[in-house]
């Protein structure tokens, strides 16, 4: 994936850190794997300007997921979290879900072993700062 | 960026004893406001909320009145229900988790880019080594 693109996570509230009512960081713990890596969505898979590519990321998403109105998108740069991975070679893959309901832009930051380390979720989750948060 | 969240006002049983206890904890307001705000969401009744850890509270609120001058924390419950406080900027973050019996997991994440360090460790909360500086949380 280039490492210029981004990726936006799914995030419920308990991924996120509140100064107070308002989230400025992600827990690491919002980058536990779960089976084969932490499930993504490739932002410029969708073309278009970033209006666009949020609006087709989110339609994505919420065919599997209903967010709640406290849930939020991390947004991901890949360079910054294969960097800050670096140790562990954590990268991030192409991982399409065909079936429906499909997610063609479907991602995974991949290793889940790699990922069982709280210092590596860590330093991937230092890479998301508030202006990075996203609502739905 | 950042988007406030206003929560719904219900909340789930037992919150009422957090914010209780936050306030008997009598903070200075840079302490206090931020969490209180916190607990709105984190305590709120959706259907995901995680019950937090009252233990951990209590740790996480011994913490701050041993430290009133801290810059403001950003809060979060874990999977666990164990409390974490968090500041964050550009070049640190540093982490802490209020665990059983006393001990906080650390965990502090700093540089930029390839020459980011990373380490973290577990200490009983008297023996807390806090770094020089925190960052002050902001909203955006």
């Amino acid at each position: 994936m280039p490492p210029q693109h981004h990726v936006a996570r799914h995030c419920r509230k308990n991924d996120l850190l509140w100064l107070g009512t308002t989230p400025i960081a992600v827990l690491e713990s919002a980058f536990d794997p779960d089976g084969d890596g932490v499930s993504v969505t490739w932002l410029e898979f969708f073309g278009g300007d970033r209006h666009h590519q949020f609006a087709e990321a989110r339609r994505h998403i919420t065919f599997r997921i209903t967010p709640k109105p406290s849930n939020r998108l991390a947004i991901l740069n890949v360079d910054n979290v294969e960097t800050a991975g670096s140790a562990a070679s954590i990268v991030i893959v192409e991982d399409p879900i065909a079936d429906p309901p499909a997610n063609p832009a479907h991602a995974l930051i991949k290793e889940p072993a790699a990922l069982q380390s709280q210092l590596i979720r860590a330093a991937i989750a230092a890479t998301v700062q508030a202006s990075d948060i996203e609502t739905y | 960026m950042a988007h406030a969240y206003v929560p719904s006002g219900d909340m789930i049983r037992g919150s009422a004893e957090f914010f209780s206890r936050l306030v008997d904890a009598k903070l200075p307001e840079t302490l206090r406001s931020p969490v209180y705000g916190s607990l709105t969401v984190l305590l709120e009744n959706d259907g995901e909320t995680v019950t937090p850890d009252l233990a951990s509270f209590d740790a996480f609120l011994r913490f701050l009145r041993a430290h009133q001058d801290l810059p403001g924390p950003a809060v979060g419950v874990n999977a666990n229900g164990k409390f974490v406080a968090a500041w964050q900027d550009q070049t640190l973050r540093y982490t802490l988790e209020f665990l059983s019996a006393g001990y906080v997991r650390w965990v502090r994440v700093e540089g930029r880019g390839s020459r980011k360090q990373v380490d973290g460790g577990l200490v009983f909360a008297d023996a807390l080594m806090l770094p020089e500086r925190l960052p002050q949380n902001t909203p955006a």
